[in-house]
């Protein structure tokens, strides 16, 4: 190092190694903090609009025993496996009702584990004729057509393109594998109505399905319904819940709702935790800064003894913020890159909630912001410490006594 | 070039019987007289360090000026001023003033790289460091040194650049008879090749190699004793 101001502000710096860490580690939490609140909060939200448009339907019809017997929502949202029937001639029924935009039934099944997933996963049958809300998700990663026996598989299953899964002893084939959405929809199966009655009828024929009277050929699980322009949803709700006995027709907003009243909780939370931190690291690193610097009054002006002028005086302590505040704040970057990858799955299974991280994009621009500003709050600091020590009369802070 | 002051005082805000102004030096006219070794000596408290650090740029003065030569110290920028200390003045201070990162030769020539100056004064530093008998501590950080060893490093840092005036500080406080002699004698020596020397201390040892001898009592500083030729002392 050539300068005088970088390599003694670099030598202060590491003959006091015990200091030094602590201030890294203080402005290594403010680009942590930053970074990480940021990422966790926009991934919830990203998660939920995923979770959104997946259900991307207006009303769900189901069985009414779907709402009383089993949990609709864990089976829908939480990825808990589960599945009932109801008489397909629902869907006409309900399809020849006012109101109704686009209709399409789907079918549910759940595997006993099987070879990709030491689990149960859930299957879910759709008719590719009239399905509105996973054909368009499935095209982002597959452009074929789905043959029978074929199945798309959540981003979250062990399970990859070509493979050959055994469902209650049937062959499918994996034909493609969906984009990840940071949801329980990750971990389910997806396939053609064809295929899904097939599975279906495997698992009667092995006896290991909890209906054993049903015929896969006349039921269906339940019946999505996007309403038509001039109709509100409310209206078409009531309509079916009046007018169509033993099934209950949702809201799937209202489905929705609680997870998104808890996302807006834990955002919140985690709002408030990320920037409390921020502050608490932020004021302790300007005493600590402080006190550091001050604790070295005498040396600072014993400089000034021997001829450095305020300006270099104020430039030295300017140059150790500056240091301390770009080593902490990438090495807070990093770590907090290094947490929020790997362990994001680990975040939506322990929140519960849906979390898909933004694209490497996003978490690169992320991570510049938190990095520039978490510098920048260091420099404020280490300029603020600096100018007083410059402004003080070398006369007066020569008498402290080393 | 002369040093003198002209009428300088300095007062502190601080609490005291009527007024929270509390002066430390008095109106002091004073010259240095070139290549001598002029000694202060005083109680503690008497307003030594507060005179000392005004004349060598330290500290501005309440009232009154300082020149050096024709410059008026205290109407230079700050960045000149600097310079200026760093070319012609050597600072001893009051106490321990060892920059605790740099080892005793990176303290010792200071002065030159503190300009950007790598190379110069490498061989006078390895002949003030045995002078100062701690040639063996070069590598050495100051918080491995005696009070001692400090002082005398702080002593050698201060006459690295041959400064025209040096201003010493208590230079003898933490030292030994016998270093205290050498000390003085040292500084004796280089006002005899023209230096002027500024020793300040509560000691009154060192008179007996002063040239010129002032006394400060309550901020006032008085002459004392004018020796012109010393050199049958020793
Ligand atoms: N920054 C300051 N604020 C208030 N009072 C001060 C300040 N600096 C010095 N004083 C006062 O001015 C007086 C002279 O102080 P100074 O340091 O010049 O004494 P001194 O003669 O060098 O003493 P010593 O021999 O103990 O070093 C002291 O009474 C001290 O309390
Ligand atoms: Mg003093």
């Amino acid at each position: 190092m050539k300068k005088i101001t970088e390599s003694l502000a670099y030598k202060n710096l590491s003959k006091r190694p015990g200091k030094t860490a602590a201030l890294i580690v203080l402005s290594a939490c403010l680009s942590f903090s930053i970074l990480v609140g940021t990422l966790i909060v926009s991934s919830l939200k990203s998660g939920l609009a995923s979770l959104q448009d997946r259900l991307g339907a207006d009303i769900m019809v189901v069985p009414y025993e779907a709402i009383t017997k089993s949990n609709l929502e864990n089976i829908v949202l939480q990825g808990n496996t589960g599945y009932f029937y109801m008489d397909s001639s629902y869907l006409d029924k309900i399809a020849a009702m006012d109101g109704i935009g686009e209709i399409s039934a789907q079918f549910y099944l759940a595997s006993t584990s099987s070879g990709c997933c030491s689990v149960p996963v859930q299957i879910i049958g759709f008719d590719p004729e009239t399905d509105f809300t996973i054909t368009p998700w499935i095209r982002k990663s597959y452009g074929g057509k789905l043959q029978n026996m074929d199945i798309v598989v959540g981003n979250d299953l062990n399970a990859f393109v070509g493979d050959t899964l055994t469902f209650y002893g049937t062959d499918v084939h994996v034909a493609a594998k969906l984009e990840k959405t940071g949801t329980s929809l990750d971990t389910a199966v997806y396939t053609n109505e064809e295929t899904i009655k097939k599975l279906i009828q495997s698992s009667l024929d092995k006896k290991l399905n909890t209906f054993e009277d049903v015929n896969p050929d006349h039921v269906i699980s339940n019946i999505l319904i996007n309403v038509a322009d001039g109709y509100t949803v409310e209206e078409v709700l009531n309509d079916i819940n009046i007018h169509v006995r033993k099934v209950e027709a949702v809201r799937t907003k209202s489905m929705i709702s609680g997870i998104a009243g808890s996302l807006q909780g834990v955002s919140e939370i985690i709002g408030i935790l990320a920037a409390a931190v921020w502050l608490l690291a932020f004021v302790i690193l300007v005493i600590a800064f402080a006190i550091s610097v001050n604790g070295r009054r005498k040396e600072f002006a014993v400089l000034r003894t021997i001829g450095a002028s305020r300006k270099k005086v104020s430039r030295i302590v300017m140059t150790e913020g500056l240091m301390v505040s770009v080593a902490g704040s990438l090495s807070g970057v990093a770590l907090g890159i290094l947490v929020i990858i790997p362990f994001s799955n680990l975040i939506e299974s322990q929140l519960s909630l849906p979390f898909l991280l933004p694209a490497i994009g996003v978490i690169a621009f992320v991570s510049l912001l938190s990095f520039g500003v978490a510098v920048l709050a260091g420099t404020a600091t280490s300029y603020v410490v600096g100018s007083k020590i410059g402004k003080a009369d070398a006369g007066n802070l020569i008498k402290q006594d080393m | 070039m002369t040093l003198r002051a002209e009428n300088i005082s300095r007062q502190f805000t601080r609490e005291t019987k009527n007024t929270n102004i509390f002066t430390a030096v008095h109106s002091v006219d004073f010259a240095l007289r070139e290549g001598a070794l002029t000694v202060i000596t005083g109680r503690s408290g008497s307003g030594k360090s507060t005179f000392m650090n005004m004349l060598s740029g330290l500290l501005v003065p309440t009232e009154g000026k300082i020149y050096f030569g024709e410059e008026e110290l205290y109407a230079l920028s700050d960045e000149k001023l600097s310079k200026l200390r760093n070319e012609h003045f050597g600072f001893v201070p009051q106490g321990q003033s060892g920059i605790s990162s740099l080892t005793v030769w990176e303290n010792v020539l200071l002065p030159y790289t503190l300009f950007g100056d790598n190379q110069s004064g490498k061989e006078y530093a390895e002949k003030l460091l045995s002078l100062m008998d701690i040639a063996d501590l070069k590598n050495v950080y100051p918080t491995e040194l005696s009070g001692g060893e400090l002082r005398r490093m702080s002593i050698a840092r201060a006459l690295i650049r041959r400064p025209q005036i040096v201003f010493a500080d208590e230079p003898t406080g933490d030292l030994d008879d016998e270093n205290t002699a050498i000390v003085l004698k040292l500084f004796k020596q280089i006002a005899k090749e023209g230096v002027s020397v500024l020793l300040v201390t509560h000691e009154n040892e060192a008179k007996m190699y002063a040239d010129v001898a002032y006394r400060m009592s309550g901020g006032v500083l008085q002459q004392e004793k004018e020796v012109y030729n010393t050199e049958q002392k020793y």
